[in-house]
């Protein structure tokens, strides 16, 4: 097969999911855009307003105090959960049979199962008089907890739901990384004499770099812009105390219909996370 | 040269597209509440089309309402009057296309815009000022109402059509007519020689003396009260607001929230939860959470709207039969679901038989003696005997009345979750009561572009 035949074949087969990136984001994320300087209240389409709905977004301290504490519950749910999901990776790697595939398979659950159902269930978990939470600690003496009703508490119950929801994800990435790393390195690393701890420092670790930058990724994403957990389990609240960015940007279109406003803040959103996966790229070194 | 190529062909895909994009919302743009008025004709020759196709007619509906549902009583009256009409209108079927009724009314606002909505929706209140603003619906003078008689509109002419009115023109017909109070438990006030509370002293000294624990250990509450800012019906502080001003807003749609009624309503409900009358956790409570919890046993009296009640009676983990319903202190906040004919529909004359169908006087008592709603015509009040179990009725009926709606010549977005940031603010942070009220204005207010 000639060069120009070999070219057009391998096009023919990339049109179809270019054509489907096409249609379901890039004419999208373009039109979302395009949507951003125009006044759409109401969806109604009113006047071209240029970069106004950005200024605004940029000068509103709800916006900015929304996207500072997304940025933090990100990081640590992301990274409890990645070092979990390793901790449990490592050690489901050295176990096998039934025990491994029911872990693995646990693990899971709560990664396959709806967000709305596991963020309900979590809620109805902390409820106050008569949630499971409270009904323990109350046998066991203790005084009701009131969950997601207090700020502090809010925070912690809102990581500990994404971190719950995602180190499943994590262990099996992880895991996979793991299982695939050449036996023969390990059996020379042993021979070598290295400790356990060495082993994982200088053979294991570097080698699952790229399955943990790419499960890093996903889960900074998938946390940065989870909606559903806190609008099912805080309600932003109290107070706004758990008032996540895509929350905010929820409420922008869906309760108060400024549709321009909310695709501008879909914008910012988009940059944000752009910038979070090429700060990573570039931090961990990974070649695309 | 083949990159260029490529390039150019995306470009003009996503041109078509936005061109396509702006072309629909032109046409909404363009399909202003004005433009609709005189389309009768339009709607008659598209119908006439649409029939002469000889496909037959569907017509589809938006509701929260699933006709499926068997243990719902106002799904079961709505099926009842899909199958009546479909043997009255042959060749004409009407579809329910069940929805999230949190975003249901944003979602129609999108398909207009994308030009493919339902031919008959079920409108939010708050919603309705855009959903006109919008031109989505079609005025109903150029559909049933034209045939009507004076008398026939005066018995459906009250607050609630006068809602849904614009330029002198009607759009939308209520259905599930609603009103917010509080749901509370008969037996229980009967055993604690109490009487319904009507002013905001009584309501707290009930709460007091109902809030124990119940016979199988559990605490109970006094007063069920939600405060989170995502779903929630107006509470008490609502009613503050209107006994002190009569109002909520200032003649230009500015929110007046910051001032004595603000202050006391706040102070008033922070007592609830200092008392231990209210949970402290209500403060992130959602409404839905309060009626499972209600139904649960866990509170004697509870702000909840009297549309839930039928519901709370089947679902009640006790006798479902004790539970009424009394217009809160102060006024009452009234609402329901506006109903109209997409104004792009295809089929506005079917569609707006079926509307015309489900306000009917039979399908009004069906909505009543099924659903377990109040009625919506003047007509049907008459025919209805108010007895012990359904003496709720009659509390609607005069909230109905003497109910309190916002204006319908602007936006009205949010107030009911804005006014519960100072209740999160003062019962979290022990805030200033006026400066919590003073933030919750400016919330509304920059929401809703004032």
């Amino acid at each position: 097969m000639n060069t120009n035949k070999f070219k057009k074949l391998s096009f023919m087969y990339i049109v179809p999911a270019m054509a489907f990136l096409t249609m379901f984001l890039i004419i999208p994320l373009i039109y979302t855009l395009y949507c951003s300087f125009f006044n759409l209240d109401y969806l109604v389409k009113g006047n071209f307003v240029g970069l106004k709905n950005y200024a605004s977004l940029l000068t509103d301290k709800r916006v900015i105090n929304a996207f500072i504490f997304t940025f933090i519950i990100t990081i640590i749910s992301t990274a409890c959960s990645v070092i979990i999901g390793l901790a449990l990776a490592l050690w489901i790697d050295r176990k096998h049979g039934v025990f491994a595939y029911a872990i693995e398979m646990f693990g899971l659950i709560p990664w396959v199962i709806s967000m709305v159902v596991a963020a309900l269930l979590w809620r109805w978990l902390f409820n106050g008089d008569l949630g499971l939470f409270n009904m323990i600690l109350k046998g066991l003496g203790h005084k009701s907890i009131y969950v997601v009703q207090n700020k502090d508490s809010a925070r912690i119950a809102l990581v500990f739901v994404l971190v719950w929801r995602l180190v499943g994800y994590a262990m099996v990435m992880l895991l996979a990384g793991l299982k695939s790393l050449d036996q023969s390195l390990i059996e020379a690393a042993k021979v070598d004499g290295a400790s356990g701890w060495q082993m994982l420092w200088y053979i294991k670790l570097p080698l699952v770099k790229t399955s943990v930058l790419l499960s890093t990724i996903v889960l900074t994403v998938s946390n940065f812009t989870n909606n559903t957990v806190p609008l099912v389990l805080t309600s932003g609240g109290p107070n706004d105390a758990t008032n996540v960015i895509t929350l905010m940007q929820y409420n922008l279109g869906f309760r108060y219909y400024h549709f321009g406003t909310s695709s501008a803040l879909s914008v910012l959103i988009m940059i944000v996370v752009s910038l979070i996966i090429l700060a990573y790229i570039k931090v961990s070194d990974y070649k695309i | 040269m083949k990159k260029q190529v490529l390039s150019a062909a995306l470009a003009s895909v996503t041109a078509i597209a936005l061109l396509a994009g702006c072309g629909s919302t032109g046409s909404t743009t363009s399909t202003s509440a004005a433009a609709t008025t005189d389309s009768a004709s339009e709607s008659k020759a598209a119908s006439t089309a649409s029939t002469e196709s000889g496909d037959g007619i569907t017509i589809r509906m938006w509701t929260f309402l699933d006709p499926t549902n068997t243990e719902n009583g106002r799904s079961v009256a709505l099926k009842q009057m899909i199958d009546e009409f479909e043997d009255e209108n042959p060749g004409v079927k009407v579809v329910v296309e069940p929805q999230d009724w949190t975003t249901m009314t944003a979602k129609f606002l999108a398909a207009n815009a994308s030009g493919d909505a339902p031919d008959i929706m079920w409108c939010a209140r708050d919603e309705l000022y855009g959903v006109l603003d919008a031109g989505a619906l079609e005025p109903l003078e150029n559909l049933f109402m034209k045939d009507w008689t004076q008398d026939e509109i005066d018995d459906i002419d009250d607050t609630f059509f006068r809602f849904g009115e614009r330029d002198g023109k009607h759009y939308t017909l209520t259905l599930n007519k609603n009103c917010t109070g509080f749901l509370y438990r008969e037996d229980l006030l009967k055993d604690a020689g109490i009487e319904v509370p009507t002013t905001f002293d009584e309501l707290y000294n009930a709460g007091v003396k109902l809030t124990g624990k119940d016979a199988s250990g559990i605490d109970r509450y006094g007063m069920g009260m939600s405060f989170s800012t995502e779903t929630n019906d107006a509470q008490c502080i609502v009613n503050w607001l209107l006994q002190e001003n009569g109002d909520l807003f200032n003649k230009d749609g500015t929110a007046n929230w910051a001032n004595d009624g603000g202050v006391k309503g706040l102070e008033w409900t922070k007592k609830c939860v200092d008392a231990g009358i209210t949970p402290s956790e209500s403060v992130n409570t959602t409404i839905e959470d309060i009626y499972t919890e209600f139904a649960a046993g866990k509170y004697a009296m509870s702000v909840g709207s009297a549309v839930r009640l039928s519901t709370l009676r089947q679902n009640a983990s006790f006798d479902g039969d004790t539970i009424q319903f009394a217009p809160l202190p102060g006024g009452t906040v009234i609402d329901g679901w506006f109903v109209g004919v997409w104004s792009g529909s295809k089929n506005k004359e079917e569609a707006g038989k079926f509307l015309e169908k489900m306000y009917s006087p039979e399908s009004d008592l069906k909505w009543i003696e099924i659903g377990g709603q109040a009625p919506n015509r003047k007509s049907t009040v008459d025919k209805i005997e108010i007895t012990d179990k359904n003496k709720y009725l009659q509390s609607m009926l005069d909230a109905f009345a003497q109910g309190w709606l916002p204006a319908n010549d602007k936006a009205y977005v949010g107030w009911k979750l804005d006014l519960n940031y100072p209740v999160q603010d003062v019962l979290t942070n022990n805030a200033d009561p006026m400066t919590a009220l003073k933030d919750a204005e400016s919330r509304f207010n920059s929401d809703n572009g004032r």
